[in-house]
């Protein structure tokens, strides 16, 4: 399996350098912002602070979103160059069970995810230290989260893509549910933004508008996500289970 | 160690797909020697060898490899199987030395030193990627890796169509000098007669997903025959001695299987020695009894 293991790697690793080589630059960008806020140019100007504060609570999400995607992009479509290569094929004649294989593929993706996920903490830590705040706690549950659900999705799309073949036709087959999903989602949006501007107005008629949404939304908005702390992780093992299960009978149903 | 007489043992093999039927395919390869198995495009060839691989399954029908069971004993036959294809089937962006270092760990008896041996003999670069090989190289190289962890049984499929008749020949050498050790087997399927006819000990001749012929290829070359005669004499031959008449405008060729009986029952005939391409073409077109 090692062998299976550092050819992943191996064939994954420009892509992961590049992506990389964008998160450097990301998170360097901001953080000299984020200094210029109160040591350069940035400083001279009244809104200054409120400018910080908005990419101190903002940009460890973008940070944490390139370095999870990063890591794991290249490796996302190593599988339909599989089938191009036909290594697929080959790798049917080598005394290695399917199970390995599906290991293999899980270990590199795995491997992949948690390292963009450190990479995310240590945006945090960068951030925070250029702004001279301590490192959130809150920011670091957020991660947390969105590893979980990014990881989820990302863990699945690897027997996903052993039954389409290709991205393509992987990504159009999920549309299908994708496109209702995002309306529905788009829907409740509104009418959460609908119910917060409302209660926003009852509750808190002397407020800014968004700053009394913000007061009502964020009860909801942390109890959603602490729930999802707790789910997370559950979800996230639950794909890697159905990932190796579903990867291993796919293998064996050989589409040849 | 398993004892067996043959290395790949097929009974009964039957695939079923949409519009093509394996119907019950059965030969043997003996163990120490190479076979040649011939057929046209679509005739079942690369199934049959899927099937053995087991990379397509079976509906029906036993196979085994060096004695062991193809299925239930798959990982410890593929130990000692090389399986070499038309394409070479890693990725462009790899080179020679990342596929030595993928290979040494999923073959127990992986050889590092005879596989830059034979990156050596073939003069293939070691640090170049793969996508910057001719064809004829990437075929030496994917030989070179099949070669390199002490395979007992190699199985090919096609996998000297599309090089020139050079690199071929080099090819079948290496192939010749790999069945000096008496354990070693070949299994390669081809429509090049002519590579057959130089290297196979055995043919098995498929067509339309059944086996028409499968023996000694020097059994098969003596049985058969080309009977050469006018169109009148043509009319006097028995159609049980026929597998196919060419038609021309001078008379007929004829594809006869038995070539001693027919010399005695037509004596004044010629029959000339048929290669194994003319057996093929005779063969293929068995069902229209007369063609041009």
């Amino acid at each position: 399996m090692k062998g299976l293991i550092y050819r992943e790697f191996y064939l994954s690793r420009k892509t992961v350098v590049y992506m990389l080589l964008a998160y450097i630059i990301f998170v360097l960008m901001i953080t000299m912002i984020i200094i210029s806020t109160y040591a350069g140019n940035l400083a001279k100007n009244n809104d200054s602070a409120d400018t910080r504060d908005y990419l101190l609570s903002q940009m460890y999400i973008y940070a944490g979103l390139i370095a999870m995607a990063g890591c794991t992009y290249g490796h996302n479509d190593l599988i339909e160059k599989d089938y191009k290569s036909r290594w697929q094929l080959y790798s049917y004649t080598l005394p290695v069970p399917e199970k390995k294989i599906i290991l293999s593929k899980l270990t590199v993706r795995i491997t992949l995810l948690l390292s963009g996920f450190v990479l995310a903490i240590i945006a945090e830590f960068i951030f925070s230290a250029a702004g001279k705040v301590p490192a959130s706690m809150e920011h670091f549950k957020n991660i947390f989260v969105m590893m979980c659900v990014y990881g989820a999705m990302c863990i699945s799309d690897i027997p996903y893509l052993l039954i389409m073949k290709t991205q393509n036709k992987g990504a159009a087959f999920v549309m299908i549910f994708f496109v209702p999903l995002t309306a529905a989602i788009i829907y409740g949006a509104y009418k959460f933004e609908k119910f917060c501007s409302a209660e926003a107005a009852r509750l808190y008629p002397d407020m800014e508008s968004d700053a009394g949404m913000m007061k009502v939304a964020m009860p909801y908005l942390t109890k959603w996500r602490d729930i999802f702390l707790w789910a997370g992780p559950f979800i996230l093992i639950g794909a890697i289970m159905i990932a190796y299960f579903w990867g291993i009978k796919e293998l064996k149903r050989r589409r040849y | 160690m398993n004892d067996y007489e043959n290395a790949i043992e097929i009974k009964d093999l039957t695939k079923k797909y949409d519009g093509f039927t394996l119907d019950k395919v059965s030969f043997n390869v003996p163990k120490g020697s190479i076979m040649g198995f011939i057929g046209q495009n679509g005739a079942g060839k690369t199934t049959t060898i899927n099937a053995i691989l087991n990379i397509v399954k079976k509906d029906e029908g036993e196979i085994k490899l060096l004695g062991l069971d193809h299925e239930k004993d798959e990982y410890d036959a593929k130990k000692q199987i090389a399986a070499v294809f038309d394409e070479l089937p890693f990725d462009d962006r790899l080179n020679a030395i990342t596929i030595d270092k993928v290979l040494r760990e999923v073959f127990e008896e992986w050889s590092s030193e005879t596989f830059f041996n034979y990156l050596d003999r073939f003069s293939l670069p070691r640090k170049k990627k793969f996508g910057k090989f001719s064809k004829g190289m990437k075929m030496k190289l994917q030989i070179a890796s099949a070669l390199s962890h002490n395979a007992k049984l190699l199985i090919m499929d096609e996998a000297t169509t599309g090089l020139d008749p050079v690199v071929r020949n080099e090819i079948l050498d290496i192939f010749l000098e790999y069945l000096q050790n008496e354990d070693h087997s070949i299994l390669m399927s081809s429509h090049i007669t002519s590579d057959l006819d130089k290297v196979a000990d055995s043919v098995t001749f498929i067509d339309k997903g059944k086996v028409l012929i499968s023996g000694y290829k020097d059994d098969i070359l003596y049985s058969h025959g080309i009977l050469k005669c006018t169109k009148d004499d043509y009319k006097d031959i028995a159609p049980e001695d026929i597998v196919s008449a060419r038609l021309n405008d001078f008379g007929a060729e004829i594809m006869v299987s038995d070539k001693a009986e027919c010399s005695r029952k037509y004596s004044g005939a010629v029959i000339d020695p048929a290669t194994l391409e003319d057996i093929m073409l005779f063969y293929v077109n068995r069902s229209k009894k007369e063609w041009r």
